[in-house]
């Protein structure tokens, strides 16, 4: 489906296919239109071309009320008149439940925050009110249920913690989840699959083991931390392993393409760095000069020409005595690079 | 250093407008107190008696006219975007700058005995009830309506949205959602265009100089027996006015705590 929301913004093409009961988390950088994908999938707005099936149902023109789907913002869209208990009851006092108020304090009691059921929404804490948003979506017993960005308001603890909770809660209730984020770890920790959104585009679907080390484009690889992405082009290929020239210097990667221009990526965890050409099972080595050198923590993330990045520990850094000006030796292993065809020939 | 300085500068220039409302007004209240016999006259007069609540009664209802379509123009105000939507927006405010004679004369032509509409309604609008009411409701619309359409405004469209996932329809969102929490807004609109219709004169006497609302009667009285007859009753209605006013709006600000 797509909607061009003019201002030079527009949804194009999207074909999702979200498995019933899987946890599905949709990544992409800010303004990439996750949450405007999300808002189309609950009926905020209608595509300009498209369909929309939930359950087996053709939902397109379907109002948000007919859709079974529950919505969590994220600052959660609380109601500024209501108690939490309200909140939760919501939905099943509109449905006529006269066991409303019970089935709403069950839910609270599930989420552990039943003391919350009489409190107005303006005293309770971040992390109170985004159970209370959850709750009050899960009290319907929605087919899916619709997150966006639902844990990065929150302090770090907190997050590691509701992590968990919607992981529980949604292997309890068996309900389909799509999960809007931009933020990787979450992407991985919680993913049964990913769907990689940019601009607009979505770009790659599948299990986080798969997107984040084979990314299906240059920026999509940019977006998931891929910081090595090299020109270059096949020179051989022979049992699908191809020597690829890189500005000069060759390299053996496992790859299925046998020629043409590439660029192959590689993550900075995966380059070792050396004084001396070392001798290991690895199959690369390149010689470069250090540009620059970052600590971050613990860790330090080395700038070599011919734009290599490596991310080893501070206490290497310190020992090999890494900075500026000097030589050194990068080695990886021929399975660690992802290769994907290049469109044009030069570069 | 700097700040003290500016506020109490402030302070002095803003104490002038102040002051000047003040005086005007309580200095009226405070000579008449020095004739209760006068007050007291106007309290036991009955035809004084009987604008004073015509006039309250007839700006009830044209508020609560005003309420009725008035909510629902607010609120598409507030959400919608439609071609045209300035031009709506200038035509609400357009009262406002209007001035009342000319506001009178237009009504005239409109709900006259001769007028557009008056010529075939069976409801008589000049120099009755509905006219005053009319006269009233087209000079404190604009009052209500932008306090409701504030209000609305104020309330993030994302709740209707997840009050719909939760089952509501538009109207029941509408009902449960946004209503409530525009209240306060309404309620304050609803005070203030009550307050602008019993202020209104020069509209109502061009339409319906009787049966008299209480500006009538003072006018009347100012023009025929003097500034010693009409001043007790402007004191009275004032008094009478404000008690209602005050209390109204704080009610209004205990409604939102």
């Amino acid at each position: 489906m797509s909607r061009d929301w003019g201002l030079g913004f527009s949804l194009r093409e999207i074909n999702l296919d979200i498995r019933e009961g899987e946890y599905f988390v949709l990544l992409g950088p800010t303004a990439a239109g996750k949450t405007l994908l999300l808002e189309m999938i609950a009926g905020f707005y209608a595509p300009d071309q498209g369909v929309i099936w939930i359950g087996g149902v053709e939902a397109t023109r379907l109002p948000p009320e007919k859709r079974e789907v529950g919505f969590v913002y994220q600052d959660y869209a609380l109601f500024p008149h209501l108690t939490a208990g309200a909140h939760v009851a919501f939905g099943l006092r509109l449905r006529g439940r006269p066991d409303a108020r019970e089935k709403a304090d069950r839910l609270l009691e599930k989420l552990g925050v039943t003391y919350l059921a009489k409190r107005r929404i303006q005293t309770l804490s971040g992390g109170e009110q985004q159970r209370v948003a959850i709750a009050r979506a899960l009290a319907t017993e929605p087919r899916v249920l619709l997150l966006d960005e639902p844990l990065s308001s929150l302090d770090l603890k907190t997050q590691e913690k509701t992590r968990g909770m919607l992981r529980r809660v949604q292997r309890d209730l068996g309900v389909t989840v799509v999960h809007v984020t931009h933020n990787q770890s979450e992407a991985m920790v919680l993913a049964d699959r990913i769907g990689v959104i940019m601009d607009g585009e979505l770009i790659q679907v599948g299990p986080p083991s798969e997107v984040f080390t084979r990314p299906l484009t240059r920026k999509a690889a940019e977006f998931l931390g891929v910081e090595n992405i090299l020109p270059g082009r096949i020179v051989s290929s022979r049992e699908g392993i191809a020597v690829i020239d890189l500005d000069g210097t060759e390299v053996q990667v496992v790859t299925h393409l046998k020629d043409g221009p590439v660029e192959v990526f590689i993550r900075p965890e995966d380059i070792i760095l050396s004084d001396n050409p070392i001798s290991t099972s690895a199959r690369n080595l390149l010689t470069s000069e250090v540009v620059e050198v970052n600590v971050e923590g613990a860790l330090a993330r080395v700038f070599l020409e011919r734009g290599i990045t490596a991310l080893i520990t501070r206490r290497s850094a310190e020992e090999m005595e890494i900075r500026p000006g000097r030589r050194l030796f990068a080695t990886f292993k021929a399975t660690a690079p992802h290769v994907i065809p290049r469109d044009g020939g030069d570069f | 250093m700097r700040p003290k300085g500016f506020y109490i500068w402030m302070g002095a220039a803003g104490s002038i407008l102040l002051l000047f409302s003040f005086v005007t007004i309580f200095n009226m209240i405070f000579t008449q107190f020095l004739d209760p016999m006068g007050l007291l006259g106007a309290i036991t007069d009955s035809s004084v008696l009987a604008s004073i609540w015509l006039t309250i009664y007839a700006s009830i209802l044209a508020t609560l006219i005003a309420v009725v379509s008035g909510t629902p123009l607010a609120y598409i105000l507030a959400r919608k975007e439609f071609p045209g939507k300035r031009l709506v927006e200038s035509l609400v405010d357009l009262p406002l700058i209007v001035p009342h004679t000319v506001a009178g004369i237009a009504l005239l032509m409109v709900f006259g005995s001769h007028g557009l509409i008056g010529q075939f309604s069976p409801v008589r609008f000049v120099d009755a009830l509905p006219g005053i009411v009319v006269a009233m409701l087209f000079v404190s619309s604009p009052f209500f309506i932008n306090s409701a359409r504030e209000g609305f405004q104020s309330v993030d469209p994302r709740l209707e949205w997840v009050a719909r996932t939760l089952g509501a329809d538009p109207w029941t969102a509408f009902l449960r959602v946004s209503l409530p929490l525009a209240s306060r807004h309404i309620l304050v609109g609803a005070i203030m265009s009550w307050a602008r219709g019993i202020s209104e004169f020069g509209a109502v006497i061009v339409i319906a100089y009787y049966p008299m609302i209480a500006p009538t009667l003072i006018w009347d009285r100012f023009l025929t027996t003097g500034l010693k007859a009409s001043a007790p009753i402007s004191v009275l209605l004032i008094l009478i006015c404000m008690t209602i006013f005050v209390s109204l709006r704080i009610l209004a600000r205990g409604d939102q705590s």
